[in-house]
This record gives C-alpha cells, sequence and structure tokens, in this order.
C-alpha cells in the first residue's frame, strides 16, 4: 500500500505542475527537465542497488539501455521543442507532436519488458521511477492539451 | 519483505521525489529557453553517467 502512495505521489505533482503553467513553450520546456531530473534519480537508484548487490551486472545492462534510450528521447525532444518554439512558442500542436514522440518512445512495450530485477525491493524502486518518468511525459501532453487558447 | 529495506526504499524514493519538486520550483521564474538550458545541462549529465557506467559493464 504505501509502495502505491509513492507512485501516485509523484505522478499527482508533476501533472499539478504542469498544469499550472499557462505559458506552451514554457510547460514543454519545464516538462523536459523533469523528464531529466527523474532519469537522473532513475540512474542514480539502478548504481546505488548495484553497488550494494541488489541488482546483477546482467539486469544492469538492461536498466542502463532503458536510461540511455530514454536520455537520448529527451535530448531529441529538446531539439524538437526548440524548433517547435522558435516557429510559432504560442501554438501548442508543435509542442504536443514532440511530447508525444518521447512519450510513445517511454513506453516503449519491449523496452519496458526488459527491465525486471530479480530483487523485489530494487523492482519497487526501478518501477517506481520508470513510471515517474513515463508520467512525466504523459504530463507534458496533458499539460499542452489543457492550455487555453492552444492551437 | 525485511521492513528495514521498506523504509530505507521509501527514504531513497521521498529523496528522489524531493529533488524533482526542488527542480521544478527552482524553475519558476525562469524564461523557456533558460529551462531548456538547464534540462540540457541534466540530460549532458545523464549521458555522462550512463558512459561511465557502460564503460565499467564492458557494453557499448
Amino acid at each position: 500500500m504505501k509502495r502505491k502512495y509513492l507512485v501516485v505521489f509523484p505522478v499527482v505533482l508533476i501533472l499539478l505542475t504542469l498544469a499550472a503553467c499557462t505559458d506552451a513553450y514554457k510547460t514543454a520546456a519545464r516538462g523536459a527537465d523533469t523528464v531529466a531530473v527523474s532519469i537522473g534519480e532513475y540512474i542514480s537508484n539502478v548504481d546505488a542497488d548495484t553497488k550494494s548487490g541488489l541488482v546483477s551486472t546482467t539486469e544492469e545492462v538492461n536498466l542502463i539501455r532503458y536510461a540511455d534510450v530514454a536520455n537520448k528521447l529527451n535530448g531529441q525532444y529538446l531539439g524538437c521543442i526548440k524548433a517547435a518554439g522558435n516557429a510559432n512558442s504560442t501554438a501548442t500542436a508543435g509542442f504536443i507532436a514532440c511530447a508525444s514522440t518521447l512519450r510513445d518512445g517511454l513506453n516503449d512495450p519491449t523496452l519496458l519488458a526488459s527491465l525486471h530485477v530479480s530483487n523485489p525491493t530494487s523492482q519497487a524502486r526501478i518501477q517506481l521511477w520508470t513510471n515517474a518518468v513515463v508520467t512525466a511525459a504523459q504530463g507534458i501532453v496533458t499539460a499542452l492539451q489543457s492550455i487555453k487558447g492552444g492551437k | 519483505m525485511d521492513p528495514v529495506a521498506v523504509v530505507n526504499a521509501a527514504i531513497l524514493a521521498l529523496n528522489s521525489i524531493l529533488k524533482i519538486i526542488g527542480s521544478i520550483h527552482a524553475s519558476g521564474g525562469m524564461t523557456a529557453d533558460q529551462i531548456i538550458a538547464q534540462a540540457q545541462t541534466q540530460t549532458d549529465a545523464n549521458s555522462a553517467a550512463i558512459a561511465a557506467i557502460k564503460a565499467h559493464l564492458g557494453v557499448s
């Protein structure tokens, strides 16, 4: 039960924070920063759990591969929103297209299926941060769609 | 499951969440371009951390 609260709390927080922002470009940028920080925390958790023996080397390879893909996708998202911002920083459509690509990439079922850790404590933590990363990306899309006057 | 491990996991998770809250809060007065620059810095730091772990694991 406690674990469920740990997952729900950051999810609600990220959605509320992004939804409170009414500037499309700023919302898109803040989302990229949230995803980047979440990936950083995910990497720290994987590293700590590997050093303490909770994650095996084989498992770490898959976990780091996800971080690598997620980080590259977020880098591409940053480039995408910069281009959209230069084209028209008030229209939401361009930013939504960028965020949808990021969200779909992070949600890749094949990639997510590889994130298995045999230790339940570590598995719960990895799942928490994977959820945070994916939810942040979905939060960007939701927040952008909710901005009034968006095109 | 060991209750100490559960508590430790919860503390670690909450600490991490607080870092994210801090990051979002800190970006409140920034322009979009400044937030993008901050996100790029974090993304570059993530890339460096991933590269170091990959090198340690011997994977490309």
